[in-house]
Order: C-alpha cells, then sequence, then structure tokens
C-alpha cells in the first residue's frame, strides 16, 4: 500500500473510511471528513498538505485524539481509539502523542521550564521533573533562555519550547499543526531541522503544511481535498533544513525555496 | 495530577489576579468575620448574663410570696401578701436542714437616708438573716457577720456594703464599730422635702463590711446595708414577721429540682394547703432562670449569625461568579492542559482547588477580622465588660464553612471547565 512501507512493520496510524461532521450553529452542517483513508508506518514523516476545509486540520485533531471520528476506524498502534473514554484518550495525549501548534499554545504565566514541565503534572513520574524540563529545551537548542516567559521570546523560541513540551514524555509520534506557519524563514528553517532530526533519531512525524517548500522537507506528502485523501507521494530527495542553514550563514536569511524538488507518485488513489 | 501541583497552580492564579481575587474574597471575608465577630458578642453577652445571675449567688431556690402563676390573687412584686414569714424559713431550715447549704428570709426596707462621721448618703436597707453570707456567697472584708442572737433579740447591728463604706467613711478604711444613723422622712412630700421632725430616725452599729462584688445588671451590689431580717420588721418598716423572700442554697446543682420539690412541699404543708395550683406562694429555680435567660441570649445568638451567614452566603455566589468568569476567560488554557494529557478530573481538582483557595484564604482573613471587630467593641465602653468569646469550635465552623462554601459554589464551574472539549477550547478566542 505504501511504498515506503517496510513490508513487516503495521502501520502506526491506520485510518478507514473517517468520517466527521460539524454542526455550526443551526443549519450549517459542515461535512469536514467524508471518508478518509490513512496509513502512516513507524519512521516516517508525513506533510498533510490541502487547501483550506479540505479536511486537514480535522484529521490532524483525530489523529491526536483530541477529537474521535463519527464513522470509520482509527487504528493507533494497534489499538481502536474509537473505543477509548475521555480519561483514556487524555493518557494517549500525554503519554504517546506529542502535539506542536501554529500558535504554540503555550500558557503565558509559566516561564519555559514550567511550561515543558505540564505533561509531566498529567502523567509519568514526578521526580526529576524539572531536570527532565531542562534537558528537553536544551535538546531543542534553547538553554539560555529556560526562565523567561512566552511573551519574552521569539516566535522561534516559543516553538521549540512547544516541541520540547511535546516530546517530553518521549512519544513515538509527533503531531504538528502549520508549525511554521507563524514563523519567519530562518526560525522555520530551524523548526524544520528539528523535526528532521527527530526523524532521523526514529519519531514518527506528522504535519500539516500550506507551504510546499515546507512540504518537500518530508518524506511523503499526503494531499487532501474535500474530506478525502486525493494525492499520495514520496519525496524522492527531502531537502536537509540544517544544511539549507548552513549554507545561508549565521546572521543571514535562509532561502528555503531553491527549485522544485522531485516526488514519485504513490500507487492508486485509494 | 499530585495534589502539591493543584495547590501550587492555584495558588499561582490566585496571586496573579490579586485585585479580582482579594475582591472575591472580600465577600468572605466580611462573611466570616460578621459569624465570628457576632457569634463572639452573642456569645459573650450569654456569659456575661450568666455571670451576672450567678453572682447573686449558686444553686438558689428563691420563695417569694403569693402565687404569681395564677390569675388571682395578688401579683408583681408592688403587691406583696403577707403570706410568708421568718418561721416558714425556720421549718425549712428544720425540716430540710441536712439536705440544703443554706437558707436566709429577706425583707426589704426601702432607701433610706444614711449618715455617720458628717457624710450624707443614701442607700437601699435590706433586712437579712444569718445565712446571708453562705447563700450569696458573698465574704466579709471587715468584721463579722450578725448572730442568731443579733436577729432575736433585734439588735440595731448593720453590716454594709463596700460602696456605702466608702461614701461614708472614706475608701479602704474600716467601718466596724462605727455607728450610722439611718432616716426616713414619713408622711406627705417625702424624701428631703419633709420636715426634719416628721422623719424615723434609727441609730445602728456596723459590725461589718462586704466584699466588692461589682454591678449586677447596672446595679451596684456594694451599695447596699443589711440589718436582721426581725430589726427591719420591727423597727423599720413595721411589717412585723413577713418577709419578701425566703432563698434556699441547695447542696449542688443537680439537687435544684429536688429541693424545689422538697421546699414546696414543706411551705404547701404549712400553709395548709392541699392543691399545689392554689398555692399562696411562688418557688423559683435559678436553673429554670438561666435557662430562660440563656434561651433568649442563644436565640440572639442564632440572629447574629444568621446575618453573618447572609453575608458569607453572598460572598459563596461571588466566587462562584468570579469562577465562572475565570473559567471562561482560562478556555484557552484549559484545551492546552488536555491536549498535554490532563484528564477531565485533573481540570475538576484544579478549579476546585482555586475556589477553595479563595474561600479558605478568605477564611482565614476573615477570622482575624472578626476577631479585631471583637476586640474594638470590647473597647466601647458600654460593652467593655462582655467577654470576648472567640471559641474553638466557632473558629473550626467558619473555616469549615468557608472551604464547603468553595466546593459548594466552585464546583458547579470546575464540571464546566472539566466538560470543555478540548478542540473547542483550544479555538476558542
Amino acid at each position: 500500500m505504501n511504498a515506503y512501507a517496510p513490508a513487516a512493520a503495521d502501520p502506526v496510524i491506520r485510518l478507514r473510511g473517517v468520517t466527521k461532521t460539524y454542526r455550526m450553529g443551526k443549519d450549517n452542517i459542515v461535512q469536514a471528513l467524508q471518508g478518509a483513508d490513512l496509513d502512516v508506518y513507524p519512521g516516517e514523516f508525513v506533510a498533510l498538505m490541502g487547501p483550506s476545509g479540505s479536511g486537514k486540520s480535522t484529521m490532524m485533531n483525530i489523529l491526536g485524539c483530541l477529537d474521535v471520528p463519527d464513522a470509520g476506524t482509527y487504528v493507533l498502534a494497534g489499538e481502536q481509539v474509537r473505543q477509548l473514554n475521555d480519561d483514556q484518550l487524555a493518557a494517549i495525549r500525554n503519554k504517546h502523542i506529542g502535539f506542536v501548534f501554529q500558535t504554540f499554545n503555550l500558557l503565558p504565566r509559566l516561564n519555559a521550564i514550567e511550561n515543558v514541565e505540564l505533561p509531566l503534572l498529567y502523567g509519568g513520574s514526578g521526580r526529576g521533573r524539572t531536570q527532565r524540563a531542562k534537558d528537553a529545551l536544551a535538546a531543542v537548542g534553547l538553554g539560555e533562555r529556560m526562565h523567561h516567559r512566552p511573551s519574552e521570546l521569539s516566535g522561534g523560541q516559543q516553538q521549540r519550547v512547544a516541541i520540547a513540551r511535546a516530546l517530553l514524555n518521549d512519544p513515538a509520534i509527533i503531531l504538528a499543526d502549520e508549525p511554521t506557519g507563524n514563523l519567519d524563514s530562518r526560525s522555520s528553517a530551524e523548526i524544520l531541522a528539528i523535526f528532521q532530526s527527530l526523524n532521523d533519531q526514529g519519531k514518527t512525524v506528522v504535519m500539516v503544511t500550506h507551504e510546499p517548500d515546507v512540504a518537500e522537507h518530508c518524506k511523503r506528502i499526503v494531499r487532501m481535498r474535500d474530506g478525502v485523501v486525493s494525492g499520495d507521494e514520496l519525496v524522492t530527495r527531502p531537502r536537509r533544513a540544517e544544511d539549507e542553514l548552513r549554507l545561508a550563514g549565521q546572521g543571514h536569511s535562509v532561502d528555503l525555496h531553491t527549485g522544485p524538488v522531485a516526488t514519485v507518485p504513490l500507487g492508486a488513489p485509494r | 495530577m499530585k495534589l502539591f501541583d493543584s495547590f501550587r497552580s492555584a495558588l499561582q492564579s490566585i496571586i496573579v489576579n490579586k485585585l479580582r481575587s482579594a475582591l472575591t474574597m472580600l465577600g468572605v471575608i466580611i462573611g466570616v468575620a460578621s459569624v465570628i465577630a457576632m457569634v463572639a458578642v452573642g456569645n459573650g453577652a450569654s456569659i456575661q448574663v450568666q455571670q451576672q445571675v450567678l453572682s447573686l449567688g449558686s444553686n438558689l431556690v428563691t420563695v417569694s410570696p403569693g402565687n404569681q402563676n395564677s390569675d388571682t390573687g395578688l401579683r408583681g412584686a408592688g403587691a406583696q401578701s403577707a403570706n410568708l414569714t421568718l418561721d416558714d424559713m425556720n421549718a425549712i431550715d428544720a425540716q430540710l436542714g441536712p439536705t440544703i447549704e443554706a437558707v436566709e428570709a429577706e425583707q426589704s426596707a426601702g432607701r433610706w437616708q444614711v449618715t455617720a462621721a458628717g457624710q450624707n448618703w443614701n442607700s437601699q436597707v435590706t433586712g437579712v438573716t444569718t445565712g446571708y453570707p453562705q447563700v450569696r456567697d458573698w465574704a466579709l472584708a471587715y468584721g463579722d457577720f450578725f448572730t442568731d442572737d443579733d436577729v432575736r433579740v433585734y439588735a440595731q447591728v448593720a453590716v454594709i456594703g463596700s460602696v456605702t463604706a466608702a461614701n461614708l467613711f472614706g475608701e479602704g478604711v474600716d467601718p466596724t464599730g462605727q455607728t450610722i444613723q439611718l432616716r426616713q422622712a414619713f408622711g406627705g412630700g417625702g424624701g428631703a422635702g419633709g420636715a426634719a421632725s416628721r422623719a424615723r430616725i434609727v441609730n445602728f452599729k456596723v459590725v461589718g463590711m462586704l466584699d466588692t462584688k461589682g454591678t449586677t445588671f447596672g446595679f451596684s451590689r456594694d451599695d447596699q446595708i443589711l440589718v436582721p431580717t426581725t430589726t427591719a420588721q420591727r423597727v423599720l418598716t413595721g411589717k412585723t414577721n413577713s418577709v419578701s423572700s425566703i432563698i434556699v442554697k441547695a447542696a449542688s446543682s443537680d439537687q435544684m429540682a429536688n429541693t424545689t420539690a422538697d421546699v414546696t412541699d414543706v411551705l404547701l404543708q404549712r400553709h395548709k394547703i392541699s392543691d399545689p395550683a392554689s398555692a399562696d406562694f411562688t418557688v423559683t429555680n435559678q436553673n429554670d432562670t438561666l435557662a430562660a435567660l440563656n434561651q433568649v441570649t442563644g436565640t440572639f445568638t442564632i440572629l447574629l449569625a444568621a446575618i453573618g451567614g447572609i453575608s458569607l452566603l453572598v460572598g459563596g455566589i461571588g466566587i462562584m461568579n468570579i469562577m465562572l468568569v475565570s473559567v471562561n476567560e482560562r478556555t484557552r488554557e484549559i484545551g492546552i492542559r488536555k491536549a498535554v494529557g490532563a484528564r477531565r478530573r485533573d481540570i475538576l481538582v484544579q478549579f476546585l482547588i482555586e475556589a477553595i483557595g479563595l474561600t479558605g484564604i478568605g477564611g482565614v482573613l476573615g477570622i482575624l477580622l472578626g476577631w479585631g471587630i471583637t476586640v474594638v467593641v470590647h473597647k466601647i465602653p458600654a460593652a467593655a465588660n462582655i467577654p470576648i468569646a472567640i471559641t474553638a469550635g466557632t473558629v473550626a465552623i467558619a473555616v469549615g464553612v468557608s472551604v464547603a462554601i468553595g466546593v459548594v459554589f466552585g464546583l458547579y464551574p470546575a464540571m464546566r471547565a472539566a466538560r470543555l472539549h478540548p478542540i473547542q477550547a483550544l479555538r476558542y478566542e
């Protein structure tokens, strides 16, 4: 089914015929997902693209267990998500999935360390919490400004805090909803470099993006339209954000758009 | 989520919104303070009333003439029937002697002009028997009380109160051995306007002075002159043999009901009355008086506490209001917390602890304020005698109630917060 997939591995994410309908107000019914299918295998780096209203954000929310499908099946690491209750979903969000948002979603009154510690408040051991948060911040290159509040950090720095928070419980899957949408090109490249390095370490990453340049850093591009998956391509040679950063040098702007990257369509649309 | 983290996070959010938290707490502070202060004043008044009643002597059973429970016959203080006598007292003493502690009979002789050592004073004169110091728990500062012999021979001897003594002989002077002259004008006009020649004048020898007792219900109990009942009857009032009250001191508080019944039996027998309902005397039990007074002050205290309770309720509604606003305002925060794995229970506990924190801190501050108010009230001269009665019980109840208010009024907002859908909460602007 997926050219990338090693034959032996089971998909870590499997969506089959997933539908989701929102009722916005009295007569406005939005069919956000209309039978979407998707398989994501361990170690993949997937870009989810599509125009506004194509259902990619709804897909992300369902993948992240922030929402449950109306119909269809979602199997996450072998578990049927529709059968889980609220607390079990919360536990999955806490332990198995790291979520990164476009608007960072940090708590404004807490400093970087306290923000990163948050998942540990709701699960995992309380021992060495602060040290683990510091380590995570150091890992995303934010060892210096750990005691600052979000309002005292740049967008790129805030997103690093958010990534550190997502990583704290060592989840297998990172879900990122337009993580570079609010960032300049240099910060975007830095964030992408972090994601690529995480993917290199074996984490599965799914990222929603509008920008083709950003998507070309992924190993696979899934396109959505009208609530279904409409295209699936393998990126033959993903760009490396760290190379781009090195080329641009310190203090200079990074040009993410260095020309088209070859992609190969994946099988027939499902 | 660990409880400690919940507390820390709640405290942080209380501190961040300092002004709002303070204003919200104010409702609880005022409520708790008014409960504390009002109950303290109420309890204090109750204790004071009790002390004053007991300062008249403890475990007393009082017999007064006339049936004050019946609709016929003589009633009230002004209408004294003459059917209670010194012999009745002697009979009670003889028949109940071992079972009671003491008994005495009193005959009020009205107010008299007193002169001694060139000083002039006006004092209440009462005829009493030798049981008086024991019945009234009242020792002498100087000299001795008059004896049964004095009573028997209508001796013109007197024991005077400390205020009377101070006015006649000066502060701290032993008045025993001195002679005082009682003078009462009679006939038309009376008092100072009456002609001196138409006054009754009697000399008494002071044999003792009572300890200082202070005031009871606003009256000084130390301005009085005690003389033998017989002398008061014969020489001062002319009411031969009759007394205005017989006062029995029961052996203990537990024995008062028995003593009351015994005294009633003795007098019914002596007065040859078979039906207790038509008795020509009334027996009053001090316990009953205390109980009645306590009921009055208790009602008073409950009323005051209710007023405080209402302000506490209003404060609680204020807490609920602010918590609802706070949940609304922090919808996004709730979404973020849920996105990183907070369960419903975690959110519920967080907001509940925040509400309890507000009311708990408010409760503690309220107790301090209430205590302060009580101290200030105590500084007002008119209330200076009211003891401050903040008990551990009151404080415990106040804290308990304010925490309970936090739970009750914090629960609904906290449940609203816990039920929020993570996506809708995250999208909330």
